[in-house]
């Protein structure tokens, strides 16, 4: 599945569903097939992941490649599920987008083959510690595209530009309610992730934190994501200050999943 | 006052008969008059009011030639839809419509509009799209419409043409609708600013609303916000009196004003329209608000000239400052969009007119189709009979075979100029043309068919 060319497949489906979502005409309901391009390109998507290489199961661990691809679509999955739940929220095609982007652009520039994997990912951890991981951050990835909608529309807002209310884009407060409720699930999973990797790592290498890039970006991004929690319940703070706070938590969470290409340390895998 | 016969009652029932049908050529006129063509003078007089409606009706209905009436009468337009039978022009369509309006022709003179045919029905659609309404693409009309047809139709002056453009007329306006953006967007002040509102809250209800000073545009406003939903309202004006007023009138809660700057801590959404010359609400005051921990988003609304609201108060992170002038822009950019989808509606209504006129032309011929069709089978029925009665020892399979052939061989001998003939019809046909078809083809007088054509 790691073939460049036929990521273009469903990646592209998911790019020309995003943007038309996003930059659809005013007023008009998104029609169906984008919808039907959506689930298509998700159906396509499937095929790739299903027709993977079954003698490594934990190599979409260690190739980053193989972990672009299956993230983003859960991604997708996410997104089709959340915007079944939340009503109005189905226009948040950047979701798509950003899938598509990283099966398109990100995917076919990561490493496809994992280095011999290695040996401690044979651990029941594996089960606790990466399932956690990686939901937290699809929903801190969905947290951040809201934010990111935040701030757009908020700006056009702020810029008295007539656009801000040609009736496609979601409101403001629709859209902070939406990214904190994304957080809001991310948050515990990232904490029991971070924990079950803390105790897996002292397992392993005796250290309850390994001093990587990787692991101290991890953490930084839990404390912003903290902090983020704290401002909202304790102050009451609103608006483009805890769009920002989600999106450097998530720019966090991105490099500390990206982080092992280029450091060092025990952990270099995704 | 001299009524016309149908009004008085003297002609029982009208020259046209129950279904309003009208022999040979379909012609339809439209005269009318409208905002743009007439002032407000010239269109009162001509303005009918509902109960007037079907008396009105019946006199143009009543008019030499006139088979069918259908009028439009709103306070922007009063049209009147004819359809006549050959050699009704448009003066005489023109003479019917200052006779229904009890005018002279001399007043109505260089104020009246005429159109005939594909042009009248091209016009009705676009009327019912909103294309010719002062407010372009308003859905009012579509009601008016609906009622100008029931009420024709309960007076009996829409016939088979007119029902039928009423009917297509308003599915052309939702279908204009549904297909371009003609109606999207608001135009209006105080409806842009509560689309504001809602483009920065979800919803209205659990929003604090303050209103500052009862000025008309801001009372506007604020009895818009408390329609769409606002629960919240705060009124303070200079005089408690004129806030309590407004108060009583929108459901709302009067505050005296020197508690302005408590209300603006807890306010979501500040609507202002003082008379007061220097900015009431200051960067500091916006500030302070901001600065008890309370960062969340405020729409600040400032229709007052000159400006209650200090300009600086934008450069505050989660303030949106939104003054008379940005209103209005928003206002005038929600006009032109819809009008830059005119064009489209203009397309939409004019290739629903050419299908419309298609199925009228074609009208004229319908009940020499089915004659022909009828006489046809009359012909093949006795033709069976006699072969059935000849040869006596066919077997029910042949006999079904022999019938088949038959129907078969009638229906391919007529198709053809059948088809022929509503095309030929669609591009007009002259009543001397129409009996030398019915010459042609040696059928019986039309009056002594019984059964009539329900529908094309």
């Amino acid at each position: 599945m790691g073939d460049p060319l036929l990521l273009l497949i469903p990646g592209g489906g998911y790019l020309a569903a995003g943007a038309t979502l996003t930059f659809r005409r005013a007023g008009h309901r998104p029609a169906l097939w984008i919808a039907a391009l959506v689930y298509a390109s998700l159906a396509t998507h499937i095929v790739l992941l299903v027709l993977r290489d079954y003698s490594e199961p934990t190599a979409f661990v260690a190739s980053f490649r193989e972990a672009a691809v299956s993230l983003s679509g859960l991604l997708v999955v996410a997104y089709l599920i959340v915007s079944r739940m939340l009503q109005g929220m189905g226009a948040l095609g950047l979701v798509p987008a950003v899938a598509g982007l990283a099966l398109v652009l990100v995917a076919p520039s990561l490493p496809a083959v994992p280095a011999p994997v290695p040996p401690i990912l044979q651990s029941a951890w594996f089960l606790l510690h990466v399932p956690l991981c990686l939901l937290s951050h699809l929903m801190y990835a969905m947290a951040g595209c809201g934010a990111v909608m935040y701030l757009v529309v908020s700006g056009l807002l702020k810029a008295r530009r007539p656009i801000a209310l040609s009736g496609g884009l979601p409101s403001l407060e629709s859209l902070d309610r939406f990214s904190h409720r994304m957080a809001k699930i991310g948050f515990p999973l990232l904490t029991a992730g971070l924990l079950a990797g803390m105790l897996w790592s002292y397992e392993v290498w005796g250290q309850v934190i390994p001093e990587a890039p990787k692991q101290v970006a991890a953490f930084a991004s839990w404390g912003v994501y903290a902090a983020y929690f704290h401002a909202r319940n304790a102050r009451g703070t609103r608006g483009r200050f805890c769009a920002w706070m989600l999106v450097a938590g998530f720019t966090l969470a991105l490099a500390g999943l990206l982080l092992p290409l280029v450091s060092g340390g025990p952990h270099r895998f995704i | 006052m001299i009524l016309p016969a149908a009004v008085t009652g003297v002609k029982a029932t009208p020259p046209w008969g129950d279904g309003g049908e009208v022999h040979g050529q379909v012609n339809i006129s439209l005269v009318g008059v409208n905002h743009l063509t007439a002032g407000v003078a010239v269109r009162e007089r001509v303005a009918i009011a509902p109960r007037d409606l079907p008396s009105c009706l019946l006199a143009a209905a009543a008019c030499e030639g006139v088979g069918e009436a259908l009028l439009l009468s709103t306070c922007n337009r009063s049209e009147l839809y004819l359809v006549a039978a050959n050699g009704c022009c448009a003066a005489g369509a023109a003479h019917v419509y200052s006779l229904v309006h009890q005018l002279s022709p001399e007043q109505l003179c260089g104020h009246t509009y005429t159109l005939q045919d594909a042009e009248a029905v091209a016009h009705m659609f676009k009327v019912a799209a909103g294309a010719e309404s002062m407010v372009v693409g308003e859905t009012e009309i579509m009601g008016q419409l609906r009622r100008a047809v029931e009420a024709a139709r309960a007076a009996g002056t829409a016939g088979r043409v007119l029902s039928r453009l009423g009917d297509t007329a308003l599915a052309v306006g939702k279908r204009a609708r549904t297909e371009t953006a003609v109606d999207r967007g608001c135009v209006s002040v105080a409806s842009v600013a509560v689309r504001l509102a809602l483009q920065v809250f979800d919803e209205l209800a659990s929003r604090r609303v303050l209103i500052v000073g009862a000025g008309e545009l801001g009372a506007l406003v604020a009895r818009r916000m408390v329609d769409c939903g606002a629960g919240d309202v705060t009124i303070t004006t200079r005089t408690l009196s004129r806030a309590e007023a407004l108060a009583g009138d929108i459901g709302g809660r009067a505050v005296p004003f020197d508690r302005l700057v408590d209300e603006l801590l807890k306010a979501d959404i500040v609507v202002t329209s003082t008379g007061s010359s220097t900015p009431l609400v200051s960067v500091e005051r916006v500030e302070a608000a901001a600065g008890r921990g309370r960062r969340r988003p405020t729409l600040l609304i400032d229709l007052a000239v000159p400006r209650d609201v200090d300009p600086a108060v934008r450069a505050i992170d989660d303030v949106y400052l939104y003054d008379l002038d940005d209103l209005q822009r928003l206002v005038q950019d929600v006009e032109g969009r819809r009008c830059c989808e005119l064009p489209l509606v203009e397309a939409i209504a004019e290739e629903e007119a050419r299908r419309f006129m298609l199925w009228a032309k074609s009208q004229q011929v319908t009940p020499l189709v089915l004659q022909l069709r009828r006489q046809a089978d009359a012909i093949r029925a006795e033709e069976i009979g006699r072969l059935l009665a000849t040869t006596p020892d066919l077997t029910g399979k042949t006999e079904r075979a022999v019938h088949l052939m038959s129907k078969r061989l009638v229906r391919r001998l007529l198709q053809g100029p059948l088809e022929r003939l509503r095309l030929l019809a669609a591009e007009g046909l002259s009543e001397s043309d129409l009996s030398l078809i019915e010459e042609l083809f040696t059928l019986p007088d039309e009056a002594e068919e019984e059964e009539e054509p329900t529908d094309g």
